[in-house]
């Protein structure tokens, strides 16, 4: 295992002890990841950042069951990942309950953020704009665990193996499971790779 | 460089961004394979798209507030006795090994209690009745059915039975004891008999 790994590790001891400070180094160190991979699916930011705090507390409350043997980052993404689908259960069980979702799609949203992009023109910045909605719908569209393996794989740096422990099936599923996601992504966003035009807009 | 290698790289790309001397490699070898060029091109820009979505903000106080609710839970947690017994049961579903052992000592304890109890109420029983046999020149109860009982083992009973006050006599009553040894001496055959038997 890495160093990182390994002081992750030793924090997430730590934490078994009751320790809150290495509960919040822990916290820091993750909350973007965890974060984005939850928004990623649910498309809503508000509740991504409600379900990465239960996402911690569940953390926090299981750290009794954390075995040194698996990398911290692998543990915390299946719990995240397994609460985003409990949610994502609870709402086809209550589709009333997240009317409010997609709200955080509206340009208005104060929790999209954005890079600064005051060079760009208008021209280079609407195509920017469209391309970012494009790709996050053709990714919205995937089955969840090629979604998943391809954000986990590219996004964070997630290792075959360990997606493979989140998602937990084979490593040699976990390629075909991105392979496949790519050539869908490919597909639906072929016109747009082929001019090329947005690699130059930012 | 070959196909195989062309396809491993192409795989890292799908997790990070090749090192010089690698695309040095990856345009060698598309100069020789032009066909691979537009799948190539494909690949690189879907990584680009993919490396530049838009990130979701994270509120500032993100962090203290997940550390507040696990603070206030730490406190609160643990508070009731119901938490504890079910913090406890955990623990013990965990290790099985631990809870047969505690339920085997449990057992074990509450069989000596058990055990322990009615050896003081043997006893307590035959103090009390010694105590009745102190007093002298009464006469002998009548304790209906008392032939059939096999209390004889007990030599404390046996001293009662030749020496025991008749019931109406008020003294008795100024002695906690004998009036509880009393209480156990049935006048008549009844369920209580069965305690007497025991002994």
């Amino acid at each position: 295992m890495t160093d990182e790994s390994d002081q992750d590790i030793l924090l997430m001891l730590r934490v078994k002890q009751g320790d809150i400070v290495a509960f919040e180094s822990l916290v820091e160190k993750y909350k973007h990841p965890v974060i984005r991979i939850i928004y990623r699916t649910l498309k809503d930011a508000t509740e991504a950042e409600d379900l990465a705090q239960t996402v911690f507390v569940q953390v926090f409350k299981s750290a009794h069951r954390y075995k040194p043997a698996s990398k911290f980052s692998t543990w915390l993404f299946t719990i995240a990942r397994n609460l985003t689908l409990n949610e994502i259960r609870r709402r086809s069980r209550h589709p009333a309950e997240s009317m409010d979702a997609g709200t955080s799609n509206d340009e208005e949203s104060p929790w999209k953020q954005f890079e600064d992009r005051s060079n760009s023109t208008p021209d280079e910045q609407a195509l920017r704009n469209e391309l970012e909605e494009k790709i996050e719908e053709a990714l919205s569209q995937l089955p969840d665990n090629q979604r998943t393996a391809i954000l986990l794989c590219r996004n964070d740096g997630l290792s075959y193996e360990d997606i493979s422990e989140i998602l937990n099936c084979s490593v040699s599923a976990v390629k075909s499971l991105i392979h496949r996601g790519r050539l869908v992504l490919k597909t639906q966003l072929k016109p747009y790779l082929k001019t090329g035009a947005w690699t130059n807009a930012g | 460089m070959n196909k195989k290698r062309f396809n491993q790289l192409l795989e890292q790309t799908w997790k990070s961004n090749l090192n010089d001397q690698e695309k040095d490699e990856i345009s060698i070898f598309l100069e020789g394979h032009p066909d691979q060029k537009a799948l190539w091109e494909e690949e690189s820009q879907l990584n680009q798209l993919l490396d530049q979505l838009p990130e979701p903000s994270v509120s500032s106080h993100f962090t203290q507030t997940v550390v507040n609710i696990v603070s206030k839970k730490t406190s609160a947690q643990k508070t009731t006795i119901f938490e504890l017994i079910l913090d406890f049961y955990e623990r013990l579903t965990r290790k099985p090994a631990l809870g047969f052992a505690l339920a085997a000592t449990l057992a074990i304890s509450g069989i000596m209690i058990q055990q322990n109890r009615r050896q003081l109420y043997n006893d307590r029983m035959a103090n009390s009745i010694s105590t009745l046999s102190g007093f002298t020149g009464l006469a002998k109860p009548k304790l209906a059915g008392s032939s059939s009982i096999p209390v004889k083992s007990n030599p404390a009973i046996q001293l009662a039975e030749n020496n025991l006050l008749p019931l109406n006599n008020p003294e008795i009553l100024l002695n906690f004891e004998t009036i509880d040894a009393l209480s156990y001496f049935p006048t008549s055959q009844s369920t209580d008999l069965d305690d007497l038997v025991e002994l």
